[in-house]
C-alpha cells in the first residue's frame, strides 16, 4: 500500500546545556493514521524500532481477558507462508531480537538488531502483521506454557506478591484485570478471536513508529511503504476511558494470602491513583524516590540499615495516561512482620507530615536528578522514554528540563506529595506468607484472607 | 548481589567487538567499518608499583563515568567455617571506612547523583559506581580509603549478617532455580573449593566473626590483587594521576601470590564428582525445574569457547533444536529448555535445563532427554545453526558494550580473568576459526559416555532435609 506521506513533519533539536543528553528526534506524520518518531545515532551499527499502538489490554473481551497479550505473543507462531520454526529462524539468524509489551492503555512491539540487517527485519514483521495466521497447534502450547506459568507462581512468592497486589489495590476500577488474564479466560482463546484483534489493531487503531540508529529515515519510508500495511485510512482509534477515577473510594486494606512452607513475608503497600492524583509526575518521581529509591531513602535507611529488617526495599509512583500506582515492594523473614509494619506505618505518617529536613530532601533530589542522565545512554532506552512521553501527552522538552525541574521542588510540596500518594489509610496491604502471620496483621486493622489460586 | 552468571558468561565468554570510528567526541571503541569483528577498544593501562592495574578509557558522550573494581577472591577461598566470608565482607564494604565513615559512602554516591552495587562469584568479588563526571575525584577517594582503611564497625557488621541470611533465604531457599543452582554447584563440584555456595552455610554466617572477617580482607584486598577500571567523560592522563596520588601509598600483599600458588593448586580441583545420579530435591515448585549436568571446562581455553558455542546452538533462541523438539508443538513437555556452559577459572559445567509443563512425567522425560544426548550432536548441529550462533553472539556483543557501565566490565572482566584485556581480540579470533568438525567432535566427548548427573526440584519429589 502506498503511504500518503508527510503530512507534517517537524525536527525538534535541542542545543546542548550541562547534562548533554538531548539528541535531534524527527517527528513526521505520514498520515493520521501513522505517525514516526526517529531518533538518528551513528555510534553503533545496531538499530532498534518499535512500534506503538494506541490501545491495550483495556479492549478485552471481558470473557476473553490476556486476548491482546496473546494475540502479540503469538504473532510469531506462523503465518500463510512460514511456520513458527521458520519465522524464529528468520529473525534469529540474524541475531535480531523480538519483543511485545501491552499494557492497559497501549501496546508495542519491537524489534532490534544489526543495521545492515535492517531491510529483512522490518519485511518479516510487516509479514508477520499481513499474514499472521495463530495457528491451532501453536496456540494450544502457548496456553499450556501460560497455565504452567501461572501455577508455578506458587513457588515464587514475589511474583505472587506483585500479581496480587496489583489486582487487590486496583479493585473496582478498569484496570483490576491483568493484562495477561487468568486461566479460566485463556483457555477460551481461538485463532479466530486472535486474528480479529489483529485485524482490529491493524485497521482501526492509530500507530507509531520510533526508530533509532544509523539507518535513515528515507530507508524507513521505503521498507515499510512497500512492505508494510500500517498505513490504513481511518485506522485513529486512540483508547481514553471516561472519568476512571469516578467510583473508587480508597480506605485501609489488609490482606493475607497464606502459601505453603513460607519462612519469609512479601509485602506489598500501596494505592491506585486516579487522574487528578497523577497531575504532577516529575513531584511523584521526587516524593516515591524520597521515600524509597535508592540505598540511602528514607525506607532503606530503617528497613535495612538500622534494623536489618529486609535485604531490600523500593518504592516507585508511576504515571499512565488516565491512571497511575503508587507501590512499595519488600519482604522480611516471618518474626519480624509486624515490627517492619510498624516501622512502614511510621515512616510514612512521618514523611507526609514533613518531619524530614531539607538537607535529606536535596540529597534525594541529587539522587534523582544525577542519575537520570543513565536512562539516555542506550539508544534503546531513549526510544523507550520517547515513547512513554508520546503516550501520556508530555513534551520532550519536560523530558530534558526533569533534571533541573525538580530541584526548585519545596518540602511542604514533597510531603504533601507522600500524603497524597502514600497516606496509611488508604493503602491497600497484601501479604503473601505464612498463614500464621495472622495474630500479627491484625495488630494493623481486619485482616482478609484469600486463596491465591482465585488470582491465577 | 550475586551475579547473574549466564550474563557473566556471556560477557565474558562470547567474541567481542564494537565501534564507533564516525563520532569524533568518544575514542572508546572503534571498528574496521568492512569486519566489524574487528574491534579495537582504546584503553591506557597502567599498574602501580604496589600492583594495582588500572584501566581507562575516555567517552566524552554525556558527562558521567562507570567504575569498576575487581578483586581476585571469591567463595573458592573460603575454608571450613568461614563460607560466606567473601560475600559477606561484599555487604561491609559499604558500611564504612575511616575517612567516610558508616553510612557516608553510599550517602556521597547518591547525593551526588550515583548508583553503586557489588556482586560475588566462586571467583571474584566486583564492585562498580555509575557517576556523573563532577564526583570522579570524590569516588577515586573513597575506594582508595575502603581498600586501605576499612572500620568493619560492630553495629553495621550485626545487622548485615541479619540482612545476608534473609538474603540466602530468597536466593536459594525459597527459589525453586536458587535450590538447583545450589544442588548443581554442590553435585558437579563435589570435594573442590566451588562446592559450597557463596553466600556461605548458615551455621557459618551465623558464628563468623568481625576479626576473621578481618582477618580475610587484609589477606585478599590489597592492590596487588585488584584491577580498577574507569570508562567515561573523563580525562586519562588526569585520573591515571588521580589514581597514582590515591592508591599508590596503599602496601602490597607480600604473600598473596605464594598464597594463591596454593590455594589454586589443581589437585584441589580435580573432579570428583559422583556422576551417573540422579538428585531429585523437594521444593515448592509445582511443576519440575531440572538440569541434566555434565562436567565442563574451566575458562581460557579453546575447548571452553566451542562449548559457547555448542550450549548456544543447542538451545539459545526458539529456532534451536532443544526448543524445537521440546518446547513446542502439540507434544511439548517443556515450559522452556536451555544449554549452558558454566565456566570458572578452574572448572566447568556444561549442562541442559528448564521446567517441565504440568503433566509432563520426570521420569520419563529424564529418560527421553538422556536417550536424545546419544544422537544430539548428529542432528542438532549444522552450519547453519553455527552461523547463526556466530551472528547472535555479534549482536549482543554490540549491545553490550553501548554503555560505559558494560565497556567498563568487559575490559576488567578479562584483565582480572587472563591478565590481559586484549584477550577478547584472541578469543574472537578462536570464535571465528571454529568449524562444524570441531563442534561435533567437542559435542561428542561432553555426551557421549553417559557421564553425567540429573537433578531436579518439585513438590513431588520425596521431602528430606537438605544441608545447605
Amino acid at each position: 500500500m502506498k503511504l500518503l506521506y508527510t503530512v507534517c513533519a517537524l525536527a525538534l533539536f535541542f542545543g546542548s546545556n550541562s547534562y548533554g543528553f538531548e539528541k535531534k528526534i524527527t517527528k513526521v506524520a505520514w498520515s493520521d493514521s501513522l505517525e514516526v518518531v526517529f531518533l538518528e545515532d551513528h555510534r553503533f551499527p545496531t538499530y532498534a524500532l518499535s512500534i506503538y499502538f494506541a490501545d491495550g489490554a483495556l479492549g478485552d473481551h471481558r470473557g476473553r481477558l490476556g486476548e491482546t497479550d496473546a494475540m502479540f505473543a503469538n504473532l510469531t507462531a506462523g503465518t500463510n507462508r512460514y511456520n513458527q520454526k521458520q519465522i524464529s529462524d528468520a529473525l534469529e539468524f540474524y541475531g535480531t531480537s523480538f519483543s511485545y509489551n501491552v499494557t492497559h492503555e497501549y501496546s508495542s512491539v519491537g524489534i532490534a538488531g544489526l543495521a545492515k540487517d535492517f531491510r529483512p527485519n522490518v519485511k518479516m514483521l510487516c509479514h508477520l502483521f499481513k499474514d499472521a495466521t495463530f495457528p491451532k497447534r501453536e496456540l494450544l502450547t502457548y496456553k499450556r506454557k501460560l497455565v504452567s506459568a501461572f501455577e508455578s507462581m506458587a513457588s515464587n512468592h514475589s511474583a505472587l506478591a506483585n500479581r496480587i497486589f496489583r489486582e487487590l489495590s486496583l479493585k473496582n476500577t478498569l484496570y483490576q484485570a491483568p493484562v495477561s488474564g487468568k486461566i479460566k479466560t485463556i483457555k477460551r482463546f481461538t485463532s479466530k478471536f486472535l486474528d480479529k484483534k489483529l485485524q482490529y489493531f491493524k485497521k482501526k487503531v492509530k500507530k507509531r513508529i520510533y526508530l533509532v540508529g544509523p539507518n535513515k529515515l528515507d530507508e524507513l519510508k521505503r521498507v515499510v511503504s512497500e512492505e508494510c500495511d500500517f498505513n490504513i485510512a481511518g485506522a485513529s482509534f486512540v483508547r481514553s476511558v471516561k472519568d476512571s477515577n469516578a467510583k473508587f473510594a480508597k480506605s485501609r486494606k489488609i490482606y493475607l494470602i497464606p502459601v505453603p512452607n513460607a519462612n519469609q513475608a512479601q509485602v506489598r503497600v500501596g494505592s491506585y491513583l486516579g487522574q487528578s492524583e497523577i497531575e504532577e509526575p516529575d513531584l511523584m518521581s521526587v516524593a516515591s524516590g524520597f521515600l524509597g529509591g535508592g540505598y540511602t531513602s528514607k525506607l532503606m535507611t530503617e528497613i535495612r540499615h538500622k534494623r536489618g529488617l529486609s535485604y531490600s526495599v523500593s518504592t516507585v509512583a508511576t504515571k499512565q495516561k488516565q491512571y497511575g500506582r503508587a507501590a512499595i515492594s519488600t519482604f522480611t523473614k516471618n518474626p519480624s512482620i509486624a515490627q517492619l509494619m510498624k516501622v512502614i506505618k511510621d515512616s510514612l505518617n512521618e514523611m507526609s507530615s514533613g518531619k524530614f529536613s531539607r538537607l535529606e530532601l536535596r540529597d534525594s533530589v541529587n539522587f534523582l536528578s544525577g542519575s537520570y542522565l543513565f536512562q539516555f545512554e542506550k539508544g534503546s532506552s531513549y526510544l523507550a522514554n520517547l515513547l512513554y512521553f508520546d503516550h501520556i501527552g508530555r513534551n520532550y522538552d519536560e523530558l530534558y528540563a526533569f533534571p533541573e525541574k525538580i530541584k526548585r521542588f519545596k518540602k511542604p510540596q514533597v510531603a504533601e506529595m507522600i500524603e497524597k500518594l502514600f497516606s496509611w489509610d488508604k493503602q491497600t496491604v497484601v501479604i503473601v506468607g505464612s498463614r500464621n502471620l495472622l495474630k500479627d496483621l491484625r495488630a494493623f486493622g481486619s485482616v482478609q484472607v484469600v486463596d491465591y489460586k482465585k488470582f491465577l | 548481589m550475586n551475579l547473574n552468571m549466564r550474563s557473566l558468561l556471556i560477557f565474558l565468554l562470547c567474541g567481542s567487538f564494537l565501534l564507533s570510528c564516525s563520532t569524533p567526541q568518544t575514542k572508546k571503541v572503534s571498528y574496521h567499518s568492512d569486519d566489524p569483528w574487528n574491534l579495537d577498544i582504546k584503553v591506557e593501562k597502567v599498574v602501580l608499583k604496589n600492583g594495582l592495574t588500572i584501566l581507562l578509557v575516555e567517552n566524552h558522550t554525556l558527562p558521567i563515568f562507570s567504575l569498576y573494581t575487581f578483586f581476585d577472591v571469591g567463595s573458592k577461598y573460603e575454608r571450613k567455617g568461614i563460607t560466606g566470608s567473601s560475600h559477606f565482607l561484599e555487604h561491609l564494604m559499604f558500611k564504612g571506612a575511616k575517612k567516610y565513615g558508616p553510612g557516608v559512602f553510599e550517602k556521597a554516591i547518591e547525593t551526588n547523583g550515583g548508583s553503586s552495587n557489588a556482586y560475588t562469584t566462586m571467583d571474584q568479588t566486583v564492585y562498580y559506581e555509575n557517576m556523573p563526571t563532577k564526583a570522579i575525584d570524590l569516588i577515586i577517594d573513597m575506594e582508595a580509603d575502603r581498600l586501605e582503611n576499612l572500620l568493619l564497625e560492630p553495629k553495621g557488621f550485626e545487622s548485615e549478617r541479619s540482612v545476608i541470611l534473609e538474603e540466602r533465604k530468597y536466593r536459594y531457599e525459597n527459589s525453586p532455580g536458587g535450590q538447583l543452582l545450589l544442588a548443581t554447584t554442590q553435585a558437579m563440584f563435589d570435594g573442590t573449593p566451588y562446592g559450597e555456595s557463596v553466600i556461605g552455610r548458615i551455621p557459618d554466617l551465623k558464628k563468623v566473626s568481625r576479626d576473621e572477617i578481618h582477618t580475610y580482607f587484609k589477606t585478599h584486598y590489597a592492590p596487588n590483587n585488584a584491577v580498577v577500571v574507569i570508562v567515561g567523560d573523563i580525562m586519562t592522563h588526569e585520573v591515571a594521576h588521580l589514581m597514582k596520588t590515591k592508591f599508590g601509598g596503599i602496601a602490597k600483599s607480600k604473600t598473596l601470590e605464594a598464597m594463591k600458588r596454593d590455594l589454586d593448586d589443581a589437585f584441589l580441583y580435580k573432579d570428583r564428582a559422583k556422576y551417573k545420579k540422579s538428585h531429585n530435591i523437594y521444593g515448592e515448585s509445582p511443576n519440575p525445574v531440572f538440569r541434566l549436568a555434565y562436567r565442563g571446562e574451566p575458562l581460557g581455553t579453546r575447548r571452553s569457547l566451542v562449548l559457547d558455542l555448542l550450549s548456544s546452538m543447542l538451545g539459545d533462541g526458539k529456532s534451536s533444536y532443544l526448543h524445537q523438539k521440546y518446547a513446542t508443538g502439540k507434544k511439548a513437555m517443556a515450559g522452556n529448555i536451555y544449554a549452558y556452559n558454566y565456566n570458572l577459572q578452574e572448572a566447568g559445567s556444561f549442562f541442559i535445563g528448564g521446567q517441565l509443563l504440568s503433566g509432563t512425567s520426570l521420569k520419563s522425560f529424564e529418560r527421553k532427554l538422556k536417550k536424545e544426548t546419544k544422537t544430539i550432536c548428529k542432528k542438532a548441529l549444522n552450519e547453519r545453526a553455527l552461523q547463526k550462533t556466530k551472528n547472535q553472539y555479534l549482536v549482543s556483543y554490540y549491545n553490550s558494550l553501548q554503555t560505559n557501565d558494560g565497556v567498563a566490565w568487559f575490559l576488567g572482566a578479562n584483565e582480572s580473568v587472563f591478565g590481559d584485556y586484549n584477550t577478547y581480540k584472541k578469543e574472537l579470533k578462536i570464535y571465528r576459526s571454529i568449524q562444524l568438525a570441531e563442534v561435533e567432535e567437542v559435542c561428542h566427548s561432553v555426551f557421549d559416555g553417559g557421564k553425567n548427573i540429573f537433578l531436579s526440584v518439585w513438590n513431588k519429589n520425596p521431602k528430606h532435609r537438605r544441608k545447605f
